[in-house]
């Protein structure tokens, strides 16, 4: 297979820009669902407290250990928060998918999307356990002692790369409707022998999933340095929205720029699923 | 000096790139034994004579494969007691690792600091002959004694109950200005390290390994304790002359300094010697890199691991801040030398000890450290420092470490937290994570609050059960704390003169808890003004011993809280008053609103300090107004609560301890108080908030696309 030209950035922006309001739903659900799950967290911290007060001094992180220490509930309501965080954000995504290729494609009624990513959950669910199975096996060796396993874990962890595009491109395939064999394995397997093949089609993919771990990390970074000051969760909340972009960029560069459905290779369960929106753009 | 140690720096670093391109050992510049053990006498400060009392001669040689010494020892003990005495005790330190059921076994049940007795692990001394030289009545006690030839007598001996110490009969007693000397034929079988002492493949680590005679005090006779997890030693002080016969391969380190060193086929021949000591212990292992260096003409020398080389320079630096401090703190070192051993990773129970002029160490956290965001002072360079600091409390006070022993290990990590101020300043930062400081004094409060209530500090080490495990938290933390409290509340100047009184009375003389308490008091005085009197009240005073007697042999708690801060109308003059014409006077109540729109000056701030915990003692307490001024006063902290007013003032907050003076006082978050409709954000509840709901919304996130 030969390589495909790359949508031109114009072409791929428009197609982004089409899909904003499941783009800003996403969001502000992620927000609200953050701040929802962070109130027992707040709550029980607040009430620890009590009417007491602290002054900054340079001591926040003894305040900080006394204060967990003193009331488990504090940190046991943090731990089911991110635990909570987890669960919701795994089904979240499940649903997501299916809506941003939704909108993608042309549809921009946050309503549709949301009812077509729903349609796709257990699609993309199925698709999600392999790519998990995968990633499990190739990250496996590195648990080997010694210089092995962190050979193994290098390996596998540079070869973990190319499954991001592989994910992009599989759930480009199973999230369109006319999808057949959507729960079969071989879908994935054709993504990575997809990705494998057209690597410089894949790159874009893997930078901008890097990217986006590389804005969470200096936010987290940001938040745990300052967490104290007013204005740091609004900006964790307004940078929370970088990852999402990169990630609708990666979701569009498995799509044809026109929004045409690629559904040809899917159908068929042929090699050229994902690869058909490439084919469409050249 | 300086460039000395920038050439040793500056090999050091060479070395280390060696080593990691090619790793080979990297070989650093050798520093020449110094040729005699004390400092010259302009340095080494006061060593009195009299102090020499217990000399050992020693010759032995360890198999280095059956990891057994066997050898000679020759005691000469002088009696320098008014007391007479027809037995003599012996330690028999080795023994507690004899079997399961020796005091030191049972109480650790087999393990220490987290390192477990492994199989085929025991070891022993076994002694094989005692038979007394001499006893005669010399001209002097103080210097080299000549031994009188008189005929060997064969002594009686036992094990007491416990095999770690022994019971030997004299067949002569031995009177005040009396001399002994015993000959001493011992094997001693090193047990598989987990706990100071031992070997580990090739490494051998003689610690606590001969015979060791007891200490006959003035009022109590012999001082010989049955050896425990936590009952650690008390010797006296006096030379020792040590010959080894080791396996050629060793690289050995001692106590003391080497004076003869012989290769004789695959035998080396070593000979040390150490004066006013009171223990001698050694090591070798075939593994170890010498590492050098030279701190005010005292030569210091690493024994330290290939793979750690890259630590030489760190634990340099911790060696040379704390022996900066301590000198100028308690005294000048005496020793010419100090050998810093670094064990190697399969006996680290080794890790963590001291003996006279030589400690071991550990090596430091292995992690990606990042200037001023993520990095730690506490792992290995911390050890190096609380180590050396034993060099002072017990090597050169020698206090009974068994009886007291918060006076050498509390006392230390107090010393050891005045290291860190001296070397990057008051309270600095231990742990540094993502930028936020977790200082010595953080560390301390928050071991205290682990468990000070369960044991009292001043009490033998035999009355902590190792199944409490309190013992680090009450002897080393709290004692830190308590000390450290008592010099912020008295002023840093005058509880450094306190030790510095405490450092001239204590070196070299076995010093007990009350030598400590009475220095304090005949420096500081009975009692400490904190606040001058007033026209109404008196002055607020720290009773010393009475604090004393409360942090050292009590389990109370220290801690106070703000009980209450608020704001009342100010007491009017409405009402009906009598005239000096006996006739009664209205004046009318005035509608004054709410409290919010009332004038400052028709206020009355009011705040309640509460003393929950048991201490008594003054703390400091400020006092902020709306109208930005702020008031400190010193709450006496005798009632269990005092009410503070402050007529005309609108109070907004109440800080007790905002100096932070209480290291003493681990629960500090009920310290700070707003009044009603104050806007206080508490900045630890919304760093926790925003790290929850930050962390949350990557996770959220970190499904996605």
């Amino acid at each position: 297979m030969s390589e495909k030209r790359f949508p031109s950035p114009t072409a791929l922006l428009n197609q982004v820009g089409r899909a904003w309001p499941v783009m800003l739903a996403v969001w502000l659900s992620q927000l609200g669902l953050a701040w929802l799950l962070a109130a027992p967290t707040r709550g029980a911290a607040k009430a620890a407290a009590g009417q007491f007060g602290y002054l900054e001094d340079g001591h926040l992180l003894f305040s900080i250990i006394e204060l967990l220490e003193g009331s488990p509930a504090v940190a046991a309501a943090l731990v089911g928060g991110v635990v909570a965080s987890a669960a919701l954000g795994f089904l979240m995504w499940l649903v997501f998918a299916g809506a941003i290729f939704n909108a993608l494609r042309g549809d921009a009624s946050v309503g549709r999307s949301l009812g077509a990513g729903i349609n796709a959950a257990p699609r993309v669910a199925v698709q999600a356990l392999y790519v998990s199975l995968l990633r499990g096996l190739l990250i496996a060796p590195a648990f080997l002692p010694g210089l092995a396993g962190k050979i193994a874990g290098a390996v596998g962890g540079l070869v973990v790369l190319v499954t991001i595009p592989a994910f992009d491109r599989v759930r480009a395939v199973v999230t369109d409707p006319a999808a057949s064999r959507a729960f079969h394995p071989k879908q994935l397997i054709h993504a990575v022998r997809d990705s494998v093949k057209q690597p410089i089609r894949s790159l874009p993919s893997v930078f901008l999933w890097i990217g986006s771990w590389v804005v969470t990390a200096a936010v987290l970074a940001y938040v745990t340095t300052a967490p104290q000051q007013a204005a740091t969760i609004w900006i964790a909340r307004g940078a929370s929205l970088i990852p999402l972009v990169f990630g609708v960029l990666r979701f569009a560069l498995v799509l044809p720029s026109d929004g045409a459905r690629a559904s040809t290779g899917a159908a068929t369960g042929s090699s050229t699923g994902a690869a058909a929106p490439s084919s469409a753009a050249a | 000096m300086t460039r000395l140690r920038h050439q040793a720096r500056l090999a050091a670093f060479i070395a280390t790139l060696g080593f990691a391109c090619d790793s080979e050992p990297p070989d650093f510049p050798e520093l020449a034994e110094p040729t005699e053990a004390l400092r010259p006498a302009e340095l080494r400060g006061v060593v009195p004579a009299d102090a020499r009392t217990a000399d050992y001669e020693m010759d032995v040689s360890l198999d280095g494969e059956a990891h057994v010494i066997e050898g000679s020892a020759r005691i000469t003990w002088r009696n320098r007691t008014r007391r007479t005495v027809d037995r003599v005790p012996l330690h028999l330190y080795m023994n507690g690792f004899r079997a399961e059921d020796t005091a030191w076994m049972s109480e650790g049940r087999g393990s220490h600091r987290g390192y477990k007795l492994e199989s085929g692990g025991f070891g022993y001394i076994d002694i094989q002959s005692i038979e007394r030289v001499a006893t005669w009545s010399p001209e002097s006690l103080d210097g080299d004694l000549e031994v009188p030839n008189q005929p060997a007598v064969a002594l009686e001996y036992s094990e007491d109950d416990d095999p770690s110490t022994m019971t030997v009969t004299l067949d002569r007693e031995v009177g005040p200005g009396q001399a002994l000397v015993l000959d001493i034929e011992f094997k001693t079988k090193l047990p598989r390290v987990f706990a100071r002492t031992g070997y580990a493949d090739d490494f051998h680590f003689a610690g606590q390994w001969f015979p060791k005679i007891g200490v006959l005090e003035e009022e109590d006779g012999w001082k010989a304790h049955t050896f425990t997890s936590t009952s650690e030693f008390y010797a006296d002080f006096g030379n020792y002359d040590v010959r080894l016969d080791v396996p050629e391969s060793l690289v050995v380190g001692a106590s003391g300094i080497r004076v003869e060193e012989a290769v004789e086929g695959d035998r080396k021949k070593l000979r040390y010697r150490a004066e006013m000591v009171h223990d001698f212990a050694w090591t070798g292992d075939p593994d170890f890199v010498e590492h050098y260096f030279e701190h005010e003409g005292i030569r210091v020398r690493q024994l330290i691991q290939p793979e750690h080389v890259g630590e030489a320079q760190a634990h340099a630096d911790a060696q040379i801040a704390a022996l900066d401090s301590m000198q100028s703190r308690f005294g000048p070192y005496p020793w010419s030398t100090i050998t810093i051993v670094h064990p190697p990773k399969n006996a680290s129970g080794a890790g963590g000890m001291e003996y006279p002029t030589l400690y071991t160490t550990w090596s430091q956290a292995d992690f990606p450290r990042i200037p001023d965001l993520l990095d730690e002072r506490m792992s290995g360079t911390f050890t190096t420092v609380h180590e050396f600091g034993h060099q002072y409390f017990q090597g050169l006070f020698a206090s009974n470490e068994y009886a007291q022993p918060w006076l050498d290990e509390g006392i230390n990590t107090m010393s050891n937290n005045l290291t860190y101020d001296d070397a990057y300043g008051q309270d600095p930062w231990a742990v540094l994570l993502m930028g936020h400081a977790l200082t010595t004094e953080d560390i301390a409060r928050l071991a205290v609050g682990q468990g000070e209530e369960l044991n009292i500090i001043d009490q033998d080490a035999a009355s902590y059960p190792e199944v409490v495990g309190d013992y680090g938290i009450v002897v080393y933390q709290k004692t830190a704390a308590v000390m450290l409290t008592l010099r912020h509340v008295v002023g840093h100047k005058a509880f450094d003169d306190a030790f510095a009184l405490y450092s001239e009375r204590a070196r070299f003389r076995h010093p007990t808890g009350a030598t400590l308490e009475q220095s304090l008091i005949d420096s500081l005085g009975d009692r400490v003004v904190l606040a001058e009197a007033t026209e109404d009240e008196p002055a607020v005073e720290l009773d010393v011993q009475d604090f004393l007697d409360q942090a050292l042999r009590g389990s109370d708690r220290l801690d106070f809280e703000v009980r209450l801060v608020r704001n009342r109308p100010r007491l009017g003059h409405a009402g009906y008053h009598r005239e000096d014409d006996g006739t009664l006077l209205l004046t009318e109540l005035e509608e004054r609103g709410d409290l919010e729109d009332l004038d400052d000056e028709d206020l009355e701030g009011l705040a309640i300090i509460h003393r929950p915990g048991g201490v008594e003692m003054p703390v400091d307490v400020l006092f902020e107004f709306a109208d930005g001024s702020t008031e400190a006063r010193v709450a006496r902290g005798r009632a269990r609560y005092e009410i503070f007013t402050f007529p005309g003032k609108r109070i907004q907050a109440v800080v007790i301890d905002p100096d932070r003076k209480l290291v003493f006082e681990s629960e500090r978050f009920d310290n700070v108080a707003y009044a009603k409709g104050v806007d206080h954000p508490h900045l630890a509840v919304r760093a926790i908030s925003t790290a929850s709901e930050a962390v949350n919304l990557t996770v959220l996130g970190g499904f996605g696309p």
